[in-house]
């Protein structure tokens, strides 16, 4: 990943997403091992892991929840199969740290589901697979929700993840 | 007009960047309106709360901007709207100050200034626009100024025009349709290095509520373009969406032409445009098989073979058939629909459905001669379908 993170239109999939981020969430894991929901509060957590839970699909053997702060996350390197990562701090710092955490935490292949309010984090480590809009009725401000697949085993975190190419508009498929 | 507020003055996103810029430019036609328009060149009329030297001059005491840049991207600009008058070279010779004289010359030339801050009305006309753009500059915004801001948008713009709408929330309105969203990376006011996402949505206006919201509930997912290839179609959707969830009626039973704004098909007895689809008991014709339309106005049960006809230019066959013309069809070809003998004219007008001043629009209609836009025929009809 020598050249940086893909820009945004480089990415498989930049659409609209009708439902709600849980529903996203489930849709999007299908793998089995062990799973690390991260969430602002207690609540967010428990309706994010009922909504996997609640998927046929789901294989999951372990649920891990966590409220607490996402700059700092822990659990060790290489500890999860998958995370879900609901709603970051703002401030620049905060919007990238908690996905380095994920990211640090996740085992290589591993996938990764973010949702943030109006960027999105990039790290080296994590490939974005798959970009939506959601939440984006009555003058609302619309969230990012992204799927992502960690790429790099061990922890990454002392790497530098924050490059960032151009990207227009005028590089979506119209 | 108010001062302007600390939390709205324009700061530094006064252009949008290249590419971005060329594919807004490649989607306006007509008759564009550019609101918070900055230094943009878009638009044949632009709107903002400060005149390009004024925004220039701000540029020049803001951090991380520079004047030099600025006015070499409003250099464009000014050769362009200003031929007979040298401001570029007044540009570069100012300072900070704008030169006397230079302000009214900007405003007098396609600038209009406005505050829109607050839900303040624009000084446009209702229905005005093709297309307008819009890209405020405030992030942290109420959701009624939100929608005082769209509503003006939506209101300067005509039915069948859109906007494209920049900002960091999406907009929505009952007479508009949301066709596109796309991503737009936004480094120009994030300058920190993190990929902050601003939301370039593009709306479609409709004359009403009805015809956006069964335009919009005709696609399953969000990512969907509802706009049809004309105005026509999309009041033939707003007939069909008010006969089915308002009158109640079926209306894939019925061809949405005859009973939606298609003036070629048309009541033969009376003229009327508005025709209504038939009660249960005769909606088909004694054979069982054609479908029968409603004239509210003269009651008569238009079968659809007739409507067919008519759209084909044949009202005249059908009204003499009928009885209630005498003059045979070969009979009015022959006659000249520029200038016709005062007694065709009073002939015609003399026969049901054909009232008087209406016969030579009628005669013009009958020979598919395009009516002047003072013209109509038949004059005065206001029904209205069910609902």
């Amino acid at each position: 990943m020598s050249e940086g993170p893909l820009p945004l239109h480089k990415r498989k999939n930049t659409h609209l997403y009708s439902g709600p981020f849980e529903e996203f969430a489930a849709e999007t894991l299908t793998t089995t091992g062990d799973l690390l929901v991260a969430a602002p509060n207690d609540e967010l957590a428990s309706i994010i892991v009922n909504a996997i839970r609640g998927r046929a699909s789901s294989g999951f053997n372990r649920v891990e929840s966590y409220s607490g702060d996402q700059t700092d996350v822990p659990y060790q390197p290489d500890t999860f199969d998958a995370a879900v990562q609901y709603n970051p701090g703002r401030g620049i710092l905060q919007r990238h740290n908690p996905l380095y955490e994920m990211v640090a935490v996740v085992r290589k292949r591993g996938s990764i589901v973010y949702r943030a309010p109006n960027y999105i984090a990039q790290s080296t480590a994590a490939s974005v697979e798959e970009l939506q809009i959601l939440g984006w009725d009555d003058h609302e401000n619309p969230t990012i929700a992204a799927e992502m697949d960690v790429t790099v085993a061990g922890d990454p975190r002392d790497e530098e993840h924050t490059g960032s190419n151009e990207t227009t508009l005028a590089d979506f498929p119209q | 007009m108010n001062k302007p507020k600390s939390d709205h003055q324009f700061k530094s996103s006064w252009r949008w960047p290249e590419s971005f810029e060329s594919w807004v430019e490649s989607l306006i036609d007509g008759f564009t309106v550019n609101v918070c328009a900055g230094l943009s060149p878009l638009g044949d009329v632009r709107i903002d709360l400060m005149s390009p030297p004024e925004i220039i001059s701000s540029l020049s005491d803001a951090k991380n901007t520079s004047l030099s840049d600025a006015r070499n991207v409003c250099s464009d600009l000014l050769e362009q709207q200003f031929v007979d008058h040298d401001v570029v070279k007044e540009l570069y010779e100012s300072s900070a100050t704008t030169p006397p004289g230079l302000t009214s010359q900007i405003d007098t030339n396609g600038f209009l200034r406005a505050d829109v801050f607050g839900g303040n009305r624009l000084p446009i006309g209702d229905d005005t626009a093709d297309w307008v753009i819009c890209d405020p500059p405030w992030k942290s915004l109420s959701t009624s100024s939100r929608r005082n801001l769209f509503g003006e948008l939506t209101r300067i713009t005509a039915p069948g025009g859109h906007i494209l709408f920049n900002a960091w929330w999406v907009p929505t309105s009952d007479n508009t349709t949301l066709d596109q969203i796309r991503l737009r990376r936004d480094d120009e006011r994030n300058g920190a290095g993190t990929p902050n996402i601003s939301y370039a949505s593009i709306h479609t206006v409709y004359p009403s509520p009805h015809t956006a919201r069964y335009l919009s509930q005709t696609f399953t997912d969000r990512e969907f373009t509802p706009e049809p290839e004309s105005l026509k179609e999309t009041i033939e959707a707003e007939t069909a969406y008010r006969l089915e969830h308002i009158g109640g009626i079926d209306h894939t039973a019925y061809d949405i032409r005859s009973v939606g704004p298609d003036t070629s098909r048309r009541c033969p007895h009376c003229g009327s445009t508005k025709l209504l689809p038939a009660t249960d008991n005769t909606k088909l014709d004694a054979s069982g098989c054609e479908r029968i339309y409603q004239c509210p106005s003269c009651e008569y049960p238009v079968p659809e073979r007739e409507l067919d006809a008519i759209a084909a230019g044949h009202i005249q066959q059908i009204r003499y058939e009928h009885g209630w013309s005498d003059i045979p069809p070969h009979e009015l070809r022959g006659i000249s629909p520029e200038d016709p003998a005062v007694e065709v004219v009073d002939r015609l007008e003399a026969e049901p459905g054909i009232g008087d001043g209406e016969g030579e629009a009628y005669l013009k209609s009958a020979l598919g001669v395009e009516l002047d836009t003072d013209q109509e025929f038949p004059s005065g009809s206001t029904e209205e379908v069910p609902g």
